[in-house]
């Protein structure tokens, strides 16, 4: 598996727990419910949706559920089971906590708690309803029939019965996702200032529409452009896969851009960095890799594991010693640690996958390494798919897989939660959430009921977490009781908390942490023998409890702080006479309230 | 006919369960209400300690320790040295926690006692305790006597690192429940990380000798109690593969019942009268019942006649137990007895009362709450182990997620009697009962819903009366 398939797995995992957590931030960072029972609207909604899209049980063979409506023609599709999924959890939400919500903080997590083990002890015993103890799969997640794309290929449009070319139709639905979010995340580049030639590329990447901006047309603002150029740049690779079969061109294309906007950004944010923090972040992030070569390179585990512990304690040794003799050293630790994050995995991407052919001296395969990571919306490798010969290079088989549709639909699922979120936290309701948050008599006090506050929130936050259920399902294609253990929650909320408790953005940014951390370790683990993959896995989980305590002391806020959600936006053009004396507000980040 | 198990039975099993959920329980309830900590790490620390257990009782089924086993169940002298220094820092450390070097040199006894006398004490305290578990290595109580002083010293570490830094900066409650929930998985993995993921059991020699012959106290025993127009017969049969053997049997006749009953109530009613208006280690509640309970002992054994098993009987019913169930039941009672008399008689439970009712209030009068939160901390740990190795016993597999499963219903027992001690047990006495008549009562109900069924009690009494049953 290419190291850009490990990337995109990755990014999938942290959208749908990404979303999950956005049902905890809203429950707890905003609201104040500590919710322990999170998981069992996850239960709910990845249930839900699969016995929807399943077929009828068949009595005849060894799985057995309660109903499938996989055969009938419109509520049998994953539209209407995740829709539904999504309803029904929010209506449980809201019937678990009808009772349950006026207990005091520490007995309503409990009790939630208990409700989720019921609902997981309910799917392990009742074998009529959801296969009981054993994984219930035969369901196909949305149009997994049409991949891997082929030139060929048909793909029907739900609802409307019209066929349309799988192809052209498809990969433009990604390009548009993946375009867009790049337009968009140059469009802040630009606006915060750039040493590299960023507004040249946003022209060139809106194909002119950032030209066309007008605060009252439709391209107001940098999301809308966005989204137009994003449509615009599918169009295009549609018809050039539609008309030439350009796969391969039509990937490079894509790839490149979304390369040279992460140049951008990072241009950005290191160009503040003077050279010998630059350079000490390289050393620190080498000194961590070396650490970690007893690994994979020694035989023996009793040499791998004190090696390893050896060499790491020297490195973070070595980091401490620094912090405490240097100033400007201390003063740049974030910074450092960040060039040195960014620095290991340049060096994880690009390097290590080449060094192997290399070592061997072969200059094609390492190129077609490097190639697989640099046009990484293509997948390479395969039985099926589009065949190149490529100078040097050699033979490349091309084709676009399921992974990287489930990328752009889970990417905009999470981007859509992200603004429900952002917008349900600017909104009078947000304010009366983080009012009863804060203190609840004085919610009474001024009028409002804080119960049907504290209900709402409930039923939105489950419903949050149900979606997230349903996108479950659809990534793991078998659902077995033993995921929906309590241990989901305390990672949800693992994540809320190193993010910070009410910021929106923290809480993908603690979602990236945590599967980084996951699948670092997922990597590292695989050099043990398997008899002891247990007990690293194990450990794992104590590295990360250990991690959440000194979150939780140091950092109660999380690594993004406090939000402030109450000043208008930027972008409001609510021009009051007291707005235009006194401290400017900024949108997101910033001070206390 | 043989009698079937009926509800009496359930009641028999809840009241087991209901034991070993109050020994957890105990210690919970302590924490939650001295040290104000929701300790979601509680069950973890059942699994803690029947974990520890095995390093005494099956040595090279240790990872790393097996190093210094010389077969199955016996250690090297290097073994069995760091068992006794790990036993001997136990004993010293739960010390060192009520005070430091000075407790150990005595300070924290309630009479003023010099330097010398008291080390002295500790010290020997602490090396007959190691002597004692290395020459019972590898018995089964050797490895609950090595459970309870190793988890006495490592649980008040919990405090003193974590959750008393937390407190310190004032957190709320529901921020010490994450940081509870975080402590429950580090220990938890930790265990994992060391021992992996096989399930373990306990060696136990089940025989003992009692009255001449060898007894196996796992084995089951059925006891019929069956009422017929002549009187009350107890049957007393033995469980041997397809057939039963009976083992003896008891007649009362009529008069006999309601006089023995009779003179139990009367006895009941007269100690609660007569200890009605004192406030000393054995209450009103606790004479009556254990005048009475005294009184049907004796009246039985007084009374008892062989008897025949009646042909036709009026009600019959059967009980399935055994005697390691019932010693489960004894051992708990004993150590609640302990606690009970701990907390009413001796200085140091009056401080526990004190801090518990208001620590403000407490430290003004002069009692060191500092030390009170760790002898706390010491008696939960303590319980802990002894409910954790003896769950693994009862279950006999042990599995890291066996604290955990039982965490759920010792949260209910907790928070269904109100947090405090007294609160605990009947709450969790309740549960156990709960747990298993609820499965009985309800037909269809499989055995994995006992949890579930306890969640439902809680969630119903919790909804009526928010504070609990005893609750304030």
């Amino acid at each position: 598996m290419a190291v850009s398939d490990v990337v995109i797995s990755f990014i999938v995992l942290v959208a749908i727990y990404g979303i999950l957590s956005y049902g905890l931030t809203l429950k707890y960072g905003h609201t104040g419910l500590l919710d322990f029972g999170h998981v069992g609207f996850f239960l709910v909604g990845a249930y839900t949706s699969v016995l929807f899209v399943l077929p009828p049980d068949d009595p005849g063979d060894f799985t057995a559920y309660v109903f499938g409506l996989g055969d009938v023609p419109v509520v049998g599709t994953w539209v209407v089971g995740i829709a539904v999924a999504t309803v029904l959890s929010g209506i449980i939400g809201g019937l678990v906590a009808l009772p349950t919500i006026r207990l005091r903080e520490d007995y309503l997590a409990i009790t939630v708690l208990g409700v989720s083990v019921i609902f997981q002890r309910f799917i392990q015993a009742e074998s009529w309803f959801a296969n009981g103890p054993d994984a219930l799969r035969g369901y196909s997640p949305p149009l997994k029939s049409s991949f891997p794309l082929l030139l060929e290929g048909q793909v029907s449009v739900p609802f409307l019965g019209v066929s349309l070319p799988a192809t052209p139709v498809l990969f433009g639905v990604i390009t548009a996702v993946v375009w867009g979010v790049a337009l968009a995340v140059l469009a802040g580049e630009r606006d915060r200032g750039s040493p590299l030639p960023v507004s040249t590329l946003y022209l060139a990447g809106s194909f002119g529409l950032s030209t066309l901006g007008r605060p009252d047309g439709p391209l107001a603002n940098k999301v809308q452009i966005a989204a137009a150029g994003g449509i615009v740049a599918a169009v295009l690779m549609a018809v050039l896969l539609a008309v030439a079969d350009r796969i391969l061109l039509v990937g490079v294309l894509v790839s490149a851009f979304t390369w040279l906007v992460l140049i951008a950004v990072l241009a950005r944010q290191f160009g503040r960095l003077s050279r010998r923090e630059w350079l000490s972040g390289i050393a620190l992030g080498t000194g961590f890799l070396v650490a970690l070569l007893p690994i994979p390179f020694a035989d023996a585990v009793a040499v791998k594991i004190a090696g390893s512990l050896l060499l790491l304690g020297a490195v973070v040794g070595g980091f401490y010693r620094a912090v405490q003799s240097l100033d400007w050293f201390a003063e740049a630790k974030v910074q450092i640690v960040g060039a040195a994050a960014l620095w290991f995995v340049a060096i994880w991407y690009f390097v290590i996958p080449i060094v192997g052919p290399l070592g061997s001296g072969q200059l094609g395969p390492a190129l077609k390494a490097l190639l697989q990571n640099l046009v990484w919306i293509l997948a390479f490798g395969g039985d099926v798919g589009v065949d190149y010969i490529a100078a040097v290079v050699g033979n490349l088989t091309v084709q676009v897989d399921y992974q990287r549709f489930l990328l752009a639909g889970f990417v905009l699922f999470m981007i859509g939660a992200y603004y429900l979120l952002e917008l349900t936290a600017r909104s009078p309701f947000g304010r009366v959430l983080r009012a009863v948050r804060n203190d609840e008599d004085v919610v009474r006090s001024l009028g409002k009921d804080p119960f049907v506050y504290k209900i709402q929130s409930m039923v939105i936050g489950s419903a949050l977490a149900g979606f997230a259920g349903a996108l479950w399902a659809v990534y793991t294609q078998g659902l077995t009781f033993v995921t929906f253990a309590p241990r989901v929650t305390f990672i949800a909320l693992l994540i809320v908390f190193i993010g910070g408790p009410n910021n929106n953005k923290g809480t993908i940014l603690g979602a990236a942490v945590f599967w980084a951390f996951q699948q670092a370790t997922t990597q590292i683990a695989s050099f043990f023998p398997p008899a002891l993959r247990v007990n690293v896995v194990a450990f794992r989980l104590v590295v990360m409890g250990i991690l959440f305590l000194i979150v939780l002391y140091y950092l109660p806020d999380g690594l993004l702080g406090k939000a402030n959600y109450s000043t208008p936006r930027e972008g409001d053009k609510t021009h009051t006479p007291q707005q235009e004396g006194g401290v400017a507000a900024r949108a997101d980040g910033g001070d206390d309230e | 006919m043989a009698p079937s198990a009926g509800l009496l039975n359930a009641i028999l099993t809840g009241l087991v369960t209901g034991s070993i959920i109050a020994l957890g329980a105990i210690g919970l309830s302590l924490v939650y209400d001295i040290a104000e900590v929701p300790n979601f790490a509680h069950g973890d620390l059942l699994t803690l300690g029947a974990y520890a257990a095995l390093l005494v009782n099956k040595p090279q089924s240790v990872p790393l320790f097996d190093l210094f086993a010389t077969g199955p169940r016996a250690v090297g002298p290097t073994g069995a040295g760091l068992l006794f220094a790990a036993s001997a820092a136990g004993v010293l450390g739960s010390v060192y926690h009520l005070g430091g070097v000075d407790a150990i040199r005595g300070g924290w006894w309630a009479v003023d006692v010099s330097p010398t006398v008291g080390t002295a004490t500790h010290v020997g305290l602490a090396v007959s305790v190691g002597a004692l578990i290395v020459a019972g290595l590898p018995s089964y109580p050797a490895a609950l006597l090595f459970a309870v002083v190793v988890l006495g010293a490592v649980v008040p570490l919990t405090e003193s690192v974590v959750f008393r830094k937390f407190r310190e900066k004032d957190v709320e409650l529901a921020m010490m429940l994450i940081v509870s929930l975080a402590m429950a998985f580090i220990i938890r993995f930790s265990i994992q990380t060391v021992f992996g993921g096989d399930i373990r059991f306990y060696e136990v020699d089940t025989s003992i000798q009692a009255a001449g012959s060898s007894v196996n106290f796992t084995f089951a025993k059925l006891i019929d109690l069956l009422v017929s127009s002549n009187g009350v017969v107890v049957n007393v049969l033995d469980t041997r593969g397809t057939e039963n053997l009976q083992l003896f049997t008891l007649g009362y006749g009529w008069l006999e019942v309601v006089g023995i009953l009779a003179v139990a109530a009367l006895v009941a009613g007269v100690g609660y009268l007569r200890r009605r208006d004192t406030a000393g280690v054995v209450g009103p509640r606790l004479a009556a019942g254990l005048g009475g309970v005294t009184v049907l002992l004796v009246g039985g054994a007084l009374f008892a006649s062989g008897g025949t098993v009646p042909s036709e009987t009026l009600y019959e019913t059967r009980l399935r137990t055994s005697p390691l169930r019932l010693g489960i039941i004894l051992i708990a009672l004993g150590l609640m007895g302990f606690l009970h008399y701990l907390l009413q008689a001796t200085t140091l439970g009056k401080a526990m009362r004190a801090t518990s009712d208001n620590r403000e209030l407490a430290m003004i009068r002069g009692i060191n709450t500092r030390r009170v939160m760790m002898v706390v901390w010491i008696l939960a740990g303590m319980f802990a182990a002894v409910a954790g190795v003896l769950l693994g016993f009862l279950f006999s597999n042990i599995t890291i997620n066996l604290g955990f499963f039982l965490l759920l219903p010792m949260f209910a027992g907790v928070i269904l009697g109100g947090i405090s001690v007294y609160g605990a047990i009947l709450g969790s006495y309740v549960v156990g009962l709960a747990m298993e008549v609820g499965i009985f009562a309800i037909p269809g109900l499989s055995a994995t819903y006992r949890v579930p069924v306890a969640f439902v009690v809680l969630l119903l009494v919790l909804l009526i009366k928010p504070e609990g049953i005893v609750g304030d």
